[in-house]
């Protein structure tokens, strides 16, 4: 591995950490949110983005493989992915307050990695892999923005703060997330029937219920379900948020879980 | 009184049966997950539940009938339904492991699932030899590209990896498995003279037992162990190539009795006599026919879209408003703290 790789990774994972601080310490101390809060998101992302492209570079190929790769890939596209919305729908800001402490912490657990990179598998070598993980990560950040903004939700529920005053209306917050899972909704849609089209190509058959395909089919499920369920019953707001977090623990699962605890073709192995 | 009989099935369109049928196909998922034994029917009757629901819903349910992209949507998933069961009663899955220069028998497919409406005479139309192949291997015995090499009407075609070989709406598909094939000769005391291959393992994957057993046509059993002269390197890169394939054979007539064979090279048995002709390799393919493919993708692509196309009409022009009285209350809560 190289050092000047490790080095932007590292500061990466330090700049998150910074932004995370920045973010918690405007919230309890009731004070706006300053610039550097932005500027310091731009920088770690970038940091990350330049830490992969020097591991692209070494290895030859993109971070697909390892824990690390998919750790270190997440770092920079779900940043990327927040990022945008932070920049582009300014009232979604609050989900920062949770969205930056888990890249934080997913950053500092790629650190405990084996960031070693390993050959990418011949049938890894399709057009269709950058397809399915591209709106696979999109999903995935639509879905941590939602999370983060029914995070904010039931805190400020639950733990009344003087800082979450400056904050957008409950209700404004609330239809926003809820519109981050809809995108998502279509997203994962995509990456399922991309995901298919590949498995048929590398493996021969386009749905077999392996376990990562089992997970992230009960994460659609379960996404539906939600949507369906806050159509069908006046649910209270709060349920609605519970749903929106264990979609995205599901999610989490199902990308950073599932894939390094069972043996199956979309672990590479030979 | 005619809206009174209605309502039993207008019923069979409600959201809360969606829900309901949604909430026990998860569940029929999860069970089946931990507990494959009875994966069919747990996954079936939700299913069916679903589709029924989704039916009726399109026809009763005045929210999905006005909202063309939510309808494109439900049609597709009901189309869906019909197609993965479709696709049940008609594909097929088997297994196949073919020898260099040998020609494709439909007899030496291995049918693992067969739907009921799949008949396997169509096999029978193809018509292919298996030529070389080779297989890449980089350090650590990681499989790189396999690159094998079919005969089809004289013409030459590589498959391998991502690329199949289609015939007759067929896919077969090179797998991990390959691995060594002797062929024997043998020749009768009472004048037949018989020619046949013995498989033995997958190779590299059991390159440390590379065994097989095998009955004489007197009925002697032959304990055999096929020596590759090709080293599996574990810290470097190597390639597994079908045309240099080379090696000797060793045979175990009687326990401690053992002899080791190279091609050319005869043994007296019981009632005949063994020579080991030369030493091939085959390679295994997945074999796969579903004619709902195709419409598998259109049908998903076209229902993505007809999510996309709701959302955007329902969400793009609407501007975010209050939506119930929880959400009211939670606020009006923190603006008194």
């Amino acid at each position: 591995m190289l050092e000047a790789e490790k080095a932007f990774f590292y500061f990466s994972v330090a700049v998150f950490i910074t932004a995370t601080i920045i973010n918690w310490a405007g919230l309890i101390f009731n004070k706006p949110l300053p610039k550097t809060l932005l500027a310091s998101i731009i920088v770690a992302v970038l940091a990350a983005a330049i830490s992969i492209t020097l591991r692209w570079l070494q290895a030859g190929h993109g971070p697909f493989m390892t824990l690390y790769d998919v750790l270190l890939s997440n770092l920079f596209t779900l940043g990327f992915i927040f990022l945008l919305t932070y920049m582009l729908v300014v009232r979604s800001r609050p989900a920062a307050l949770f969205v930056l402490p888990l890249l934080s912490l997913m950053a500092l657990w790629a650190a405990t990695t084996d960031m070693a990179p390993v050959l990418l598998p011949e049938t890894y070598a399709t057009v269709l892999l950058w397809i399915h993980v591209g709106v696979g990560k999109i999903f995935l950040g639509l879905c941590l923005t939602a999370f983060g903004l029914a995070a904010v939700l039931l805190m400020r529920y639950s733990i009344p703060m003087a800082g979450f005053k400056q904050m957008p209306a409950t209700t404004e917050l609330d239809e926003m997330a809820w519109r981050f899972m809809a995108v998502a909704f279509v997203f994962h849609s995509l990456m399922l029937i991309s995901g298919a089209v590949w498995a048929q190509d590398a493996w021969g058959r386009f749905w077999a219920w392996d376990s990562l395909e089992t997970w992230a089919f009960i994460t659609w499920l379960v996404l539906g379900l939600s949507l369906h369920a806050r159509v069908t019953w006046s649910l209270p707001a709060w349920a609605g948020w519970l749903m929106i977090i264990l979609v995205f623990m599901l999610a989490m699962l199902t990308f950073l879980g599932v894939p390094f605890s069972s043996i199956g073709p979309h672990k590479g192995i030979m | 009184m005619f809206q009174s009989a209605l309502k039993p099935i207008q019923s069979l369109a409600s959201l809360k049966l969606s829900f309901v049928a949604m909430a026990a196909l998860l569940a029929g998922i999860l069970y089946s997950y931990f507990d494959q034994s009875q994966s069919v029917l747990w996954l079936a009757i939700p299913l069916l539940v679903l589709a029924v629901n989704l039916l009726f819903a399109m026809v009763y349910n005045p929210r999905i009938r006005q909202n063309s992209g939510l309808l494109m949507f439900h049609i597709c998933l009901l189309a869906l339904a019909l197609l993965a069961a479709l696709g049940q009663l008609t594909s097929m899955k088997g297994r196949l492991e073919i020898m260099q220069g040998q020609v494709f028998d439909s007899k030496q497919v291995t049918v693992v699932q067969q739907g009921p409406w799949h008949s396997l005479q169509a096999l029978n139309k193809i018509v292919f030899e298996q030529s070389d192949f080779q297989v890449d291997y980089s350090q650590g015995l990681r499989r790189g590209a396999t690159h094998s090499q079919l005969l089809v009407n004289g013409e030459s075609f590589v498959v391998g990896d991502n690329l199949p070989f289609n015939h007759q709406g067929y896919r077969f598909y090179t797998t991990s498995n390959k691995g060594y094939a002797v062929m024997l000769a043998w020749f009768g005391k009472d004048g037949k003279a018989i020619q046949g291959a013995i498989h033995f393992p997958s190779f590299p994957l059991y390159d440390w037992k590379q065994d097989n057993q095998w009955f004489t046509p007197a009925g002697q059993l032959l304990n055999m162990t096929f020596i590759s002269n090709k080293q599996v390197a574990l810290n470097e890169s190597w390639q597994l190539d079908s045309s240099q394939a080379s090696g000797s054979l060793q045979i175990e007539t009687a326990p401690g009795v053992q002899q080791i064979l190279k091609p050319g090279q005869r043994l007296k048995l019981q009632g005949g006599e063994l020579e080991f002709v030369e030493v091939r390799m085959w390679m295994g393919y997945s074999v796969f026919y579903n004619p709902w493919l195709v419409w598998f993708f259109a049908v998903s692509l076209v229902g993505v879209f007809g999510l996309t196309w709701h959302y955007y009409l329902k969400l793009g022009s609407r501007k975010i408003v209050t939506r119930d009285t929880d959400s009211v209350r939670a606020e009006h809560v923190i603006n008194n703290a």
